[in-house]
């Protein structure tokens, strides 16, 4: 039995196009996680995470025929779970989370009022991302969390290098703006 | 004296060798200063909150979830192929014909028919309606269009350098053939009679 482990995504996308599905599980495999996080980011949500990032997977399969190959396999999986999620924050306005019912920490290994206070200022900067305008938030999550060059950002977002640039001024300036705002 | 553009405050956050090129600047300047150190406390703050990972199990689990959707799936042609035509900007050029249709709508109510315009400015947010009358599902093409204005923002719109300006419409409608004119003033008096105005 053939395996793809060892090959790029693009001769993976081709074995797929020819007809074995399996071979998609390796891609999945293979970038699981950082669709997975991507979609945390948007939503914060364990179980709205897990939904979207399956809908990321299912529409680039039925879409592989467009991976042309000009682009990263990642940028292209990447751009798919941008749209994703912003279709699906701009379907449900932001939640925001209270702070009563944001993540409690593990009290055994740290101060309890340390983590405490760690665990609400978290809070508060999850609900301040969720209030950036779209691009500003996209930009920011792809290059803070997933440390992507401002280069392949704009090839993700379909947008020039200087467009990136500048959402990402932006929005930590409004992020700065918001933090200090929280109560 | 200038202070430090966007593009140079970035490198400053993001560049650690960056501050020695902007040394000058900063030790004359308090503004730049401040804001390059809130720029990165904010980046600071972000990056304080650590990733969080699901149980290793969800994985294996998820793997085999999404292989589950996949099982009756094929990959197929991209979503919109008929529409690829219009290159990458299919939803900015879609809120444009929109605009320059809702335009010559006006135009030729006003100028042809002397009646008072009471045609609402569009709202691309609320999305097009459907040419009255017609059975759902019958006008693909409209659908791909309500589609793909359906989520479109006024500043997408004109960040990509459409706007309408006085005499758009004027203008678009002397580009028109006598054919094409007589058919679309038979297209609003159609639509007008069917909305009864």
């Amino acid at each position: 039995m053939e395996t793809y482990e060892d090959q790029d995504d693009s001769a993976i996308v081709r074995a797929c196009l020819a007809g074995d599905r399996s071979a998609f599980d390796v891609i999945v495999r293979r970038h699981q996680r950082q669709v997975y996080q991507l979609c945390y980011r948007f939503v914060g949500s364990h179980e709205d995470a897990s939904d979207l990032a399956q809908d990321v997977f299912v529409r680039a399969y039925r879409g592989l025929r467009g991976f042309k190959g000009d682009a990263a396999f990642a940028t292209w999986l990447y751009r798919i779970g941008v749209n994703v999620c912003l279709n699906r924050v701009r379907a449900h306005k932001p939640a925001l989370v209270p702070l009563a019912e944001a993540d409690h920490a593990d009290s055994r290994t740290e101060r309890a009022d340390t983590m405490l206070l760690r665990s609400e200022r978290a809070a508060d900067v999850r609900s301040a991302i969720r209030r950036l305008p779209d691009k500003q938030r996209a930009t920011l999550i792809l290059r803070v969390y997933h440390e992507m060059p401002h280069e392949q950002i704009a090839g993700v977002l379909g947008s020039s290098v200087g467009a990136v640039k500048a959402n990402f001024f932006h929005a930590l300036a409004n992020l700065k703006k918001l933090l200090k705002a929280q109560p | 004296m200038s202070h430090l553009s966007r593009t140079q405050f970035l490198d400053l956050v993001e560049d650690p060798d960056a501050a020695d090129r902007h040394r000058r600047h900063l030790e004359s300047c308090e503004e730049c200063r401040a804001t390059a150190a809130a720029l990165r406390a904010t980046i600071a703050e972000v990056r304080r909150d650590d990733e969080t990972e699901p149980s290793p199990l969800f994985w294996d689990h998820f793997t085999a979830r999404v292989s589950e959707a996949i099982r009756d799936e094929s990959p197929t042609a991209p979503e919109h192929t008929r529409l690829a035509w219009l290159g990458g900007y299919t939803a900015a050029w879609a809120a444009a014909a929109l605009i320059v249709l809702l335009g010559m709508t006006t135009l030729v109510w006003r100028v042809t028919l002397h009646a008072p315009t009471s045609v609402a400015s569009p709202t691309v947010a609320d999305g097009p309606s459907r040419p009255g009358g017609e059975t759902p599902g019958a006008d693909e093409e409209w659908t791909e269009v309500q589609d793909a204005v359906a989520t479109l923002q006024w500043d997408e719109v004109q960040a990509a350098g459409i706007t309408a300006r006085p005499g758009s419409a004027e203008g678009v409608v002397m580009e028109l053939t006598a054919d094409e004119r007589v058919e679309l003033a038979r297209l609003i008096e159609r639509e007008m009679k069917r909305s009864g105005a």
